[in-house]
């Protein structure tokens, strides 16, 4: 409620501190819900979710579609956002909830999960630099840009209340059953988390956070270069529960010395277990969208223009105790997230903006071929997707998104 | 967690209505149990075996210990000494004196006007008075003494000391009986001169002199004084009556304490033909054995040669009780730890001895302060009883000969039975540890294994000899004195004895005898300590060299698998790195199911040397339902050397490795 009165107070004072100068005050309602993934199809998903007994055919075949390193994301963010223009700066506020879910797991993850041991006899199953993450969050976020000539500069400062936060990384495991079937050899760094209580409802927060946009605009005649960093920032979760296992073992069966009882409880030979749970504080990041963007004017008639964008992640999959623990590298390469290419154009049919988009890379192997359709001018209705081949598709397709964006203009 | 998942999956799953995570099997391959079968189980056999690996080749050892020589007889004290008989006609009594005093005072008052006449402190002259006293009863009361006495021996004197200032004479005195009034003496003195005394004493020897006796003076006349004299009534006639020399056959007396035995002498202890100078006792007692029939004796019991820290033992005074039956009272006296120099009385003439312990006796007749009866038959009759084991002896320990037997099992082959078993060599050992100061010759009479239809004898040592019958010698040991540390002497005897054991023997026997000191006493002295004498052991070496054929080998194991419908298949892998060729069966003996019939399992990979190069695999699948309720399992096997010819070599790491692996079905959700 509080943030409610704030906002209203807001408004008011901006609106009256409005100069005569030509300006605009927009209001932008956006939900954008995408899931991508280089392998899991939603033919695959409705039978895991089904409640039925997978069949060996199905598993085989889902093992044998997948590659060595099998991507999974899910992006659903619902935004509103305030925005005041005029020649010289731009304001901005704006409310998000996000829920975002990756995982990246090697296929020997799901080769253990689905068969076991069983088909890996003097074989390593290995399931190093695997990880999985969900995470929950609100964000306020307080920006301005300002123009300078031909140049343009942007900052945001968000605030963060983190919701739910389930994460694990696999530093490393391997498991390896020997030929015989006499020795299990079994070694593994695991580290996880999750938030003690589960909450759902808008700002109960189990941590808070910061973040950070920048953005920084060229302009010259024809073109527009773009460079973004989009939501650069941490939560600190309050109440988390840390669990570590750096273990080693290897297992061998119980010694006979004179009765056999298969019954007994395991015993472990040359076992060295490191497991220990800590209830410190915990710090994760968020998912840092790092954008190049060209944007062009076309001469093309219907064209309005065509922009070529790349799109990095820098997502660190993993949790910290201490903030200082972080390493930029941390974030490159483990979250599974391929550099991404994307171009897209809008074409100008008089009734409606149609925008064809191609990209190719982020948590998907594929091209994908998206759309969004503009009606409106000052006040739009925007809607879209970045996988219209999903509809061919289909059930077997692994990428499905949707994107509404309303925009009205007081 | 899930709730979190599950509600964003709703929009991802079109919708549905009901979302549950569906479920799978999974095949787990895990390890079970595994055992193994290496040198270690086979030595765990017969608490016997041990083993020791060198170049990769295994020893095994069959170790005997020897007991060890058991000489505590050698030095074993068990003696009686300071045996001695008291009777008491050799007791004496003190004399006995009792005195009456006649003063002039008394006399002059018998006199009538006598005091008048011959007043105190005048000078008169005394007139002849003749009888002056007559009849005049004298007590002579001795209950202070004795209340009887019946003499063997004794004399009794009259002493009379004229203390008057004239003379007396014709002094009659006769001592009387007052029991039976009987006349014990007369005395007759005719004349005692004024301040002189006269003695006279007469043998009591036979008579029985009660406590009363009464003496009367029959007559005693006053001389006339030679002119005036001093009258002093105090001047007075004594008269001491003497009873000495006493000797008694009964008396009934209070006795003072007087020693009536005393006797310190050597005591020689028959150890023949050992020679003790010095023995430190581990345990033993001294018993002081005393039969009394004084109802009042005391006896002191003293040993300078057995001393504990310095402090030689001296028993105190015991109170002996008169006995009242012929057993003897024992007072027991300990000594643990003490030492007991067997060499003699210090400063002895012609010097120091063997075998003779010095000890001090003294008897007493003790003073109770009240009347006793004793007669010349009452004794005092003690020995003195030595029990000690030594802890170790000086000296000369003898010649003696000691006979060892060794009679044991041998059972690592009790349950196997085997067609052809060929060792390339085999070493037997009897090794010997000579802790005595003495020489040590030994001879084996016997040493030989047995199996059931074969014997085998060990045949030549290291030089040569037979040793059976061979006569050894083992030089003495030699320790500083006043300490524990001795300087052991080894000696062993070595000899092959493949034969010995390719029987498969059941039992070892082996007879020898030792003898001290063969060539007789030497110039050194001996000592023996009786915890450490000689010590040794036989070993039988055998190198895991050999070449064997259908040894076969037969375990019931008990083995419970509950019925676990989720195991799929039961693995069982043999990892053999045993240079040995196994045909193995596995049968359930309740219902003679067999389990595993006849599978062969691969020998290890083998040099031209017979060392084992690379294990070898065998896997084996069963059927998980033959097994479930199995309560035991009959598992036997043959099992012969890999290479017929030649020997294969066993080390401690070559093992048959047993393992038990399922394949086990897990339902995910």
């Amino acid at each position: 409620m509080k943030y409610i009165k704030l906002f209203l107070i807001f408004v008011t004072i901006f609106t009256n501190s409005l100069t005569a100068e030509v300006s605009t005050f927009d209001i932008n309602l956006n939900s954008d819900f995408k899931i991508s993934s280089n392998h899991l199809k939603l033919s695959e998903i409705d039978k895991l979710f089904s409640g039925i007994k997978l069949s060996e055919n199905f598993k085989n075949n889902f093992i044998n579609n997948l590659d060595n390193e099998n991507k999974h994301n899910i992006d659903f963010k619902n935004y509103v956002g305030l925005y005041y223009q005029n020649s010289k700066y731009k304001i901005s506020l704006s409310f998000t909830d996000r829920i975002y879910t990756s995982y990246n797991l090697k296929k020997d993850f799901f080769e253990f999960v689905f068969f076991g041991n069983s088909r890996s006899i003097s074989d390593t199953l290995n399931l190093n630099s695997s990880y999985f993450s969900a995470l929950k969050y609100q964000q306020i976020k307080l920006g301005s840009s300002h123009n300078f000539k031909n140049y343009q500069i942007g900052y945001k400062i968000g605030y963060l209340i983190g919701n739910n936060l389930i994460s694990s990384n696999i530093e490393n495991a391997t498991l390896y059953t020997n030929q015989n079937i006499t020795n299990i050899l079994l070694d593994y760094d695991v580290s996880s988390t999750y938030s003690k209580e589960f909450s759902s409802s808008f700002f109960s927060g189990n941590g808070n956070g910061i973040s950070v946009d920048l953005n920084f605009i060229k302009k010259t005649q024809s073109k527009t270069y773009k460079i973004q960093i989009l939501d650069f920032g941490f939560i600190k979760w309050l109440d988390n529960n840390n669990n570590y296992s750096d273990s080693n073992f290897v297992y061998s069966g119980i010694e006979i010395t004179d009765d056999i009882n298969i019954s007994d409880t395991n015993f472990l030979s040359n076992t060295n277990l490191n497991k220990f749970s800590s209830e410190s504080n915990t710090y994760s990041f968020l998912p840092t969208q790092i954008s190049f963007v060209i944007d062009s004017e076309s001469k093309i008639q219907f064209v309005r223009s065509s922009k070529i964008g790349f799109n990095f992640l820098w997502y660190p999959t993993k949790f910290y105790e201490k903030i200082s623990d972080i390493k930029f590298k941390d974030g490159m390469y483990k979250n599974g997230f391929a550099p991404q290419i994307y171009t897209e154009s809008i074409i100008d049919l008089n009734y409606f903006l149609f925008s064809p988009i191609l990209s190719y890379g982020g948590f998907s192997d594929n091209l994908n071929i998206g759309t969004k359709l503009t009606f409106g001018k000052s006040n739009n209705f925007c809607i879209g997707s970045y996988n219209l081949e999903s509809l061919l598709q289909q059930r077997e397709s692994n990428n499905v998104s949707i994107y509404l964006q309303l925009k009205l203009s007081l | 967690m899930y709730r979190f998942y599950f509600l964003l999956l709703l929009v991802i799953i079109s919708c549905k209505k009901d979302v549950r995570l569906s479920s799978w099997d999974t095949d787990i391959l895990l390890p079970v149990a595994f055992t193994e079968l290496s040198i270690d189980d086979i030595i765990s056999i017969d608490t016997n075996l041990s083993y020791t690996q060198n170049n990769n080749q295994i020893t095994l050892s069959y170790n005997y210990d020897l007991e060890n020589l058991n000489l505590d007889s050698l030095l074993k004290i068990d003696a009686r000494v300071d045996e001695y008989s008291v009777t008491l006609d050799s007791v004496s009594f003190s004399d006995i004196v009792i005195s009456d005093t006649a003063t002039i005072g008394s006399i002059v008052n018998q006199i009538p006007l006598g005091t008048i006449i011959f007043p105190n402190g005048s000078n008169t002259q005394i007139p002849a008075l003749p009888s002056i006293i007559s009849n005049d009863t004298i007590n002579i009361d001795a209950s202070d003494y004795f209340d009887f006495m019946t003499l063997h021996s004794g004399y009794l004197s009259v002493e009379i000391i004229n203390n008057f200032p004239t003379d007396i004479s014709n002094i009659d005195i006769s001592l009387i009986n007052m029991i039976d009034f009987s006349i014990i003496a007369n005395f007759y003195f005719p004349l005692i001169s004024s301040g002189s005394s006269v003695i006279d004493s007469i043998s009591i020897a036979g008579l029985t002199i009660p406590e009363n006796v009464v003496g009367i003076l029959n007559n005693l006349d006053v001389n006339q004084s030679n002119g005036a004299v001093g009258i002093n009534y105090d001047d007075a006639l004594i008269t001491n009556f003497t009873l000495s020399s006493l000797g008694f056959i009964s008396a009934s007396a209070i006795f003072p304490e007087q020693e009536i035995y005393v006797k310190k002498e050597e005591q020689i202890i028959d150890l023949d033909p050992i020679q003790l100078k010095e023995v430190k006792i581990k345990s033993g007692t001294v018993t002081i054995n005393v039969l009394s029939t004084l109802p009042n004796g005391k006896l002191i019991y003293k040993i300078p040669s057995l001393k504990k820290n310095g402090i030689s033992f001296n028993s105190g005074d015991i109170i002996v009780p008169e006995n009242t039956s012929a057993t003897p009272t024992q007072y027991f006296f300990n000594f643990d730890d003490y030492v007991l120099d067997l060499s003699g009385e210090e400063n002895r003439l012609n010097g120091d001895t063997v075998n003779t312990i010095y000890t001090e006796l003294f008897i007493f007749i003790d003073s109770t302060g009240v009347l006793e009866t004793i007669n010349e038959d009452d004794s005092f009759y003690t020995f003195i009883q030595f029990d000690i084991d030594p802890d170790y002896g000086l000296g000369f320990i003898g010649t003696d000969t000691i006979n060892m037997k060794l009679n044991d099992d041998i059972t690592v082959f009790n349950d196997i039975d085997i067609d052809y078993f060929d060792l390339e060599s085999a070493k037997a050992r009897l090794n010997l540890d000579n802790y005595i100061g003495a020489d040590i010759g030994f001879k084996v009479n016997q040493f030989q294994t047995q199996s059931h239809s074969e014997i085998e004898t060990i045949g030549t040592d290291q030089f040569g000899n037979n040793i059976i019958g061979n006569n050894y010698f083992i030089e003495r040991a030699s320790h500083i004195m006043g300490s524990n540390y001795i300087n052991q002497i080894n000696f062993s005897i070595d000899s092959e004895c493949s034969k010995l054991i390719e029987i498969k023997p059941n039992l070892i026997y082996v007879d020898v005898d030792f003898y001290i000191n063969p060539n007789g006493q030497a110039s050194k002295l001996d000592f023996l300590y009786t915890e450490q004498t000689v010590e040794g052991n036989i070993t039988l070496d055998v190198p895991l060299s050999l070449n064997f054929r259908n040894l076969y080998l037969e375990e019931e194991i008990h083995f419970n698998i509950e019925d676990n419908e989720d195991v799929e298949k039961v693995y069982l892998n043999f990892n053999n790195s045993l240079p040995i060729d196994l045909y193995l069966n596995i049968i359930n003996p309740l219902n003679h199911d067999s389990i595993v019939n006849n599978q062969y399992i691969n020998s290890a990979i083998v040099d031209n040397e017979g060392f084992v190069l690379e294990s070898s695999n065998t896997n084996v699948e069963l059927n998980y339902d033959n097994l479930i309720g199995t309560e035991k399992l009959l598992i036997n096997a043959n099992i012969s050397s890999t290479d017929m010819t030649d020997d294969i070599r066993l080390s401690n790491l070559n093992k048959l490795i047993f393992s038990l692996s399922v394949k086990y079905k897990n339902r995910i959700n």
